[in-house]
């Protein structure tokens, strides 16, 4: 049975032409996290607000535990969803100690149970001498880990977590996420997580939703997600891609570098895009190749090196910091991907909005 | 812009919802804001329809005399407030002399004083009979020359005593606040330490030297018993005369509205002098310039000057007030109303005090939950009260107050043949609306400064803990604006406690407070008499000033204060 579910879930703000989040459905199990990725205004943060209460739906459902908490006639508060939230801002109590905010929720416990818990707590986010501390004589990471507590101690349900470590330095933020991730897989908690970073929903989650303009593109395990989008606004998002312009014959698919198996028999004459991650792509030194260097950039562990081609494209590949290329070298161009991913070219891409469903894949060679 | 809104407004519109139905906070506050901008309408009105006849009338007699010295009063006091202010901050900024520290706030201390108490202090101290000029004349003789203090210049110097603390104050903060990279910046550019100061720190402060002034300004227009008892005519005085020995209220609006001008001239001033400029240093580089250690002789004047004016400016007038009360004390000059005078105000100020707390919160509340772009605007213009003199407000109040009066009276002898009296400006009622007027700005700004710090998420956060929407408004609103509803409390308490002209104008009849019996005494030169009740509002007096000293910049608020602005909402 899922924990949480919604379902269809539809809300539009006025003055807005289109809905910030739209027909939106997502089930999570027992002790599953997942990481709802998207830009600035995709509608991520009105899930979680969805869910936790701060807003009602204008259509579509919301259960917690099998129970409704929201459709499009009632919706229950906040304060009885057994609902946890870590903001973005800590949003920690600045009148009350660190011990005072642990108990904020703890309302309804006996004293004795209050102080078990809060030893507990703080045990766990390892800031047991931390207790009488006000909020802002706290670092970053440590009212980070305040704020997770507050948001544990009460057991909720479900906790949701608004880009926990975006205001936190690179640093830090690793360390947070390895801490965090612990903690919650300890607790065995349901966790919706709200990020626009893919790097930190691949690490904690065990299942990606990507969500643009308010819709839910592509829900699915890091893995796939990164290797097998489903749209190009997945691909980009979730790192760099080359989209190659290729053609379907009758062998396969034909492009400037190379003929790749036709995933799904797509008519011949059709015009295509494969899809090909920067380290994906090959490069070799060769005077008569198709490639021209046009521009290297070492980034430490590899480099950027930029390809044209003589049609014109350009292709952006990361290669080992070892090769030395020249601008303006001849190289022989190919590329191994492991999942051919193949998009429709007549399909008009728009930003934002999902048409595209025309892609499909085979399975590893 | 999607994400903003789409985090903040609808939120608002949900928690509301949930504990008070409807919109009715944001349409209290645009109630509230509305009726105190009813008497600056007013006078701005009578300003648009002016009557021929008085204006001719006012022409002929005393217009052109009030206006100079208007413009004199404001000359002298702002170049006084100016020199004054910004260069005591420049001295205890970016230098170390003995006493420093201590003279850091002790400059503060002449806010607490009245313009009016110190005026007829130093009447009482510096006038023909007073000590000084019976020494002087002991000393050299019956006919040697004494400057008159009963003169323009005795009130520019009075006044810029009481009024550059103003000016000190926001300048020093300003400096304090210039990091020395800037300074570094500036020395390596090639300026010598002389250049820095005007080139560099005196612009960067400007800002905040324009509104010190602007607000010095404004109290000095708005002052009535210093000018009163010094013989100065000036607008509040020539608006007491009309009012009470011509009961000519259509001319004292007109001479109101003149006033309103200068006000607004001022307004204006500030505005352009402190530009577009909002001179923020860098975060989190504030590294302040050290101060420069002064040795030898230098050391001693800069202590010497700092003492010169806390003596004179604070010390000397509360010396001379304690004696005059300790030496009439029980005798023949001493007042049992006193105890009368002191309830009066009392309960005037802690009732407009409480009123002004409570519409600073239904109008911080409502503007926060609103998200009409009509109520900033209205509320913006509401709390231009603050800038108007009390006597401005009084003329503006009477007015439509008398009219409601009037027009209830009427009607009630004429359908129910009974009397309704002067239901409102009988009694304190129309009294306490002008205060109202007057300092609604200050509590409610006082208020929004501490709300500003409560964001939406801290609520959710409330909220998601299990706490109901009344929960969070007990167990983090409360707690957190605790601090500033008290101290919106105490200022306007001061404030009112303080305020003479309004009050004189306005009373009922035989209601008499401290500053009122201050007037009637130092109008009549009993200054020994007026010592008691004067003293009674310094001490009132002290109240802000000591709340202002104990928000002085230290280690721990300026990291409090970083914490405060990371905490600041997306609204902000």
């Amino acid at each position: 049975m899922s924990l949480l579910s919604l379902e269809q879930l539809t809300k539009s703000y006025p003055a807005q032409p289109l809905p910030a989040v739209d027909h939106l459905s997502l089930e999570l199990g027992k002790g599953e996290i997942v990481a709802l990725l998207g830009p600035s205004g995709c509608g991520k943060t009105t899930t979680l607000r969805l869910i936790a209460g701060f807003e009602r739906p204008d259509a579509g459902v919301v259960e917690i535990g099998g129970k409704a908490m929201a459709n499009g006639r009632m919706s229950v508060p906040p304060e009885r969803r057994g609902v946890g939230v870590v903001f973005q801002e800590y949003t920690l109590f600045p009148h009350l100690t660190v011990g005072e905010n642990i108990l904020f929720g703890l309302r309804h416990l006996t004293t004795h149970e209050r102080t078990q818990r809060l030893r507990e707590m703080l045990e766990m986010v390892g800031l047991g001498a931390f207790a009488r501390r006000y909020p802002h004589e706290l670092s970053g990471g440590q009212q980070q880990r305040v704020a997770l507590a507050r948001a544990l101690a009460p057991r909720p349900a479900v906790l949701l977590l608004d880009e926990p470590f975006s205001n936190l330095d690179a640093d830090l933020r690793t360390q947070m996420l390895h801490e965090v991730y612990a903690i919650l897989r300890h607790l065995e908690t349901t966790a919706v997580f709200v990020t626009h970073d893919h790097e930190e929903a691949f690490m904690v989650a065990d299942r990606v939703g990507i969500l643009n303009a308010g819709r839910l593109e592509q829900l699915g395990c890091p893995e796939e997600i990164y290797h097998r989008p489903a749209t190009r606004f997945v691909a980009r998002f979730v790192g760099q891609a080359n989209f190659l312009p290729g053609r379907v014959v009758r062998t396969g698919i034909e492009t400037d570098i190379g003929t790749f198996p036709n995933p799904l028999d797509l008519p011949e004459g059709a015009a295509v895009e494969v899809m090909i991650r920067p380290h994906q792509l090959e490069l070799r030194p060769d005077a008569t190749g198709n490639g021209l260097v046009v521009s290297r950039r070492f980034r430490g562990a590899d480099a950027l090196v930029v390809v044209q081609l003589p049609s014109g494209v350009t292709l952006y590949s990361h290669q080992p910091s070892t090769l030395r290329f020249q601008a303006w070298e001849r190289v022989s161009v190919g590329a191994k991907p492991c999942h051919h991913v193949v998009f429709s070219a007549s399909e008009s891409w728009r930003e934002g909005v999902n048409t595209d469903h025309a892609n499909r894949e085979t399975t590893p060679a | 812009m999607h994400m903003s809104q789409a985090t903040t407004a609808p939120y608002h519109r949900l928690r509301l919802g949930l504990w008070l139905q409807g919109d009715l906070w944001p349409v209290a506050a645009g109630a509230i804001a509305l009726l105190v901008a009813t008497p600056i309408i007013v006078v701005v009105s009578s300003l648009a329809t002016p009557s021929r006849d008085i204006w001719a009338h006012l022409w002929r007699t005393y217009l052109l005399e009030l206006v100079w010295h208007t413009l004199l009063l404001i000359a002298g006091v702002g170049l006084g407030v100016l020199l004054l202010g910004t260069g005591l901050a420049w001295l205890v900024t970016k230098y170390r002399f003995p006493g420093r520290r201590l003279f850091e706030w002790l400059l503060i201390l002449p806010m607490a004083m009245p313009a009016y108490v110190m005026g007829f202090v130093f009447l009482g101290i510096f006038d023909y009979t007073g000590p000084v000029q019976q020494t002087w004349r002991w000393l050299f003789g019956p006919k040697t020359w004494f400057p008159d203090i009963a003169s323009p210049g005795g009130v520019v110097l009075v006044m810029t005593l009481v009024l550059y603390p103003y000016v000190y104050l926001l300048t020093r903060t300003a400096f304090s606040e210039q990091s020395a990279g800037t300074v570094e910046a500036a020395r390596a550019l090639g300026l010598g330490e002389l250049g820095v100061f005007w080139r560099v720190m005196l612009p960067l402060a400007r800002p905040s030297i324009a509104t010190g002034l602007a607000l010095a300004l404004m109290e000095a227009l708005a002052d009535f018993g210093t000018v009163g008892i010094y013989g100065y005519s000036t607008f509040t005085v020539a608006i007491y005369r009309v009012w009470f020995g011509l009961f000519n209220r259509e001319a004292a609006a007109e001479l109101a509205s003149v006033l309103l001008f200068f006000t607004f001239g001022l307004l204006l001033l500030e505005r352009r002098m402190r530009g577009r400029a909002h001179f923020s240093q860098t975060e989190g580089g504030l590294r302040p310039v050290p101060p420069r250690l002064l040795a030898g002789w230098r050391a001693w004047a800069a202590t010497g000057l700092c003492g010169c004016i806390v003596t004179a400016a604070f010390l000397l007038p509360v010396a001379q007030l304690l004696y005059w009360t300790l030496s009439t004390l029980g005798g023949p000059e001493s007042d049992a109303r006193y105890v009368i005078f002191l309830t009066n105000t009392v309960m005037l100020a802690a009732v407009t005090a409480l009123i002004a707390v409570i519409a600073a919160v239904v109008l911080a509340y409502g503007l926060r939950l609103s998200r009409s772009r009509i109520l900033p605007s209205i509320a913006r213009f509401a709390s231009m009260g603050y800038a108007l003199p009390g006597s401005v407000i009084a003329v503006g109040v009477l007015i439509p107050l008398s009219f409601i009066d009037h027009t209830l009276d009427d009607f009630l002898r004429k359908a129910f043949g009974i009397s309704s009296g002067l239901l409102l400006t009988g009694s304190i009622a129309g009294l306490v609306f002008a205060y109202l007027v007057r300092f609604l700005a200050v509590s409610s700004q006082t208020l929004e400064a501490s709300l500003v710090k409560i964001t939406p998420s801290m609520d959710m956060a409330a909220r998601s803990l299990g706490t109901s929407p009344w929960g969070v408004l007990q167990r983090v609103h409360l707690p957190l604006l605790r601090g500033g509803l008290g101290c919106a409390a105490i200022l306007v308490f001061v404030d009112v406690m303080k305020e003479m002209p309004a009050t004189l104008l306005l009373r009922p009849f035989g209601y008499d407070t401290l500053a009122v019996r201050i007037w009637q005494l130092t109008s009549e030169s009993f200054w020994e008499a007026a010592a008691l009740p004067a003293l009674t509002i310094v001490a009132g007096g002290m109240l802000p000033v000591l709340l202002l000293i104990r928000r002085l910049p230290t280690a721990v608020m300026r990291s409090h204060a970083m914490q405060e602005r990371r905490d600041e909402p997306p609204l902000a």
